[in-house]
């Protein structure tokens, strides 16, 4: 990992290195040919007709990757063949996940959109020492002595605390 | 860009499902017999909604 950690940074790319291609060189960078979100969802809907397409689908989703995330992939990949712009992948992306969630129902797999709210408790290692600590600190009981302390400090009176009169120079004397 | 899709996503379906069912004045996906201008029409609601509906017929 430290290898990943601290990249190389004589080997990084300068800074404006990105510009210094030839324009159009990739597919992302010629005009898209699918401008609308229709024409989009005419392209994609098909896909999910295709039994070798479908059955990658319904193989990942089973392995349990969030509909949103397959979404993104999938349009990810027609934003680099120039298919279309982001944005038209951002719009058509919740079109796929309703397609997604058809097929999965129909072939009976249970799935998870990406929307769901997270678990309070994780199954990091940091997550379970913090939710046993808060369980013992809940289950530890009072010290007996603090304990006899704190039960006759609740059985006694609260005083309440008498207000000095000031003594400053503007203040009023008693009459 | 996933973070984008979950979010529109979530506000999709809660559009979808606080907007009241109304009947289908067309028998296309997108758009208004007659209607003269686009105004209104988001594409992305009506394909949802196609689907879920035809997936819930089902």
């Amino acid at each position: 990992m430290p290898i990943l950690d601290k990249p190389d940074l004589l080997d990084a790319p300068i800074p404006g290195q990105a510009l210094t291609g030839e324009p159009g060189a990739y597919p992302w960078e010629q005009p898209p040919q699918l401008t609308t979100v229709d024409e989009a969802v005419e392209h994609y809907i098909p896909m999910f007709n295709e039994e070798e397409i479908l059955s990658g689908v319904l193989s990942h989703i089973e392995g349990g990757v969030a509909l949103a995330t397959m979404a993104d992939l999938i349009t990810k990949g027609g934003v680099m063949t120039g298919l279309h712009s982001i944005d038209v992948g951002i719009m058509v992306a919740p079109v796929l996940v309703e397609m997604m969630i058809t097929a999965a129902d129909a072939a009976d797999i249970e799935y998870t959109i990406g929307t769901e709210p997270k678990k309070k408790e994780g199954s990091t290692k940091v997550s379970i020492a913090a939710a046993l600590r808060d369980k013992e600190v809940q289950e530890e009981p009072l010290p007996t002595e603090l304990g006899q302390v704190m039960e006759m400090s609740m059985d006694e009176p609260v005083e309440e605390p008498v207000e000095e009169e000031s003594m400053g120079m503007m203040s009023r004397r008693g009459v | 860009m996933s973070k984008h899709i979950r979010k529109l996503y979530t506000r999709i379906d809660s559009q979808i499902k606080s907007a009241p069912k109304k009947v289908p004045t067309t028998t296309g996906l997108v758009g208004k017999r007659g209607a003269t201008t686009d105004e209104g029409i988001n594409p992305v609601i009506d394909y949802v909604t196609y689907i879920r509906e035809s997936r819930e017929s089902r």
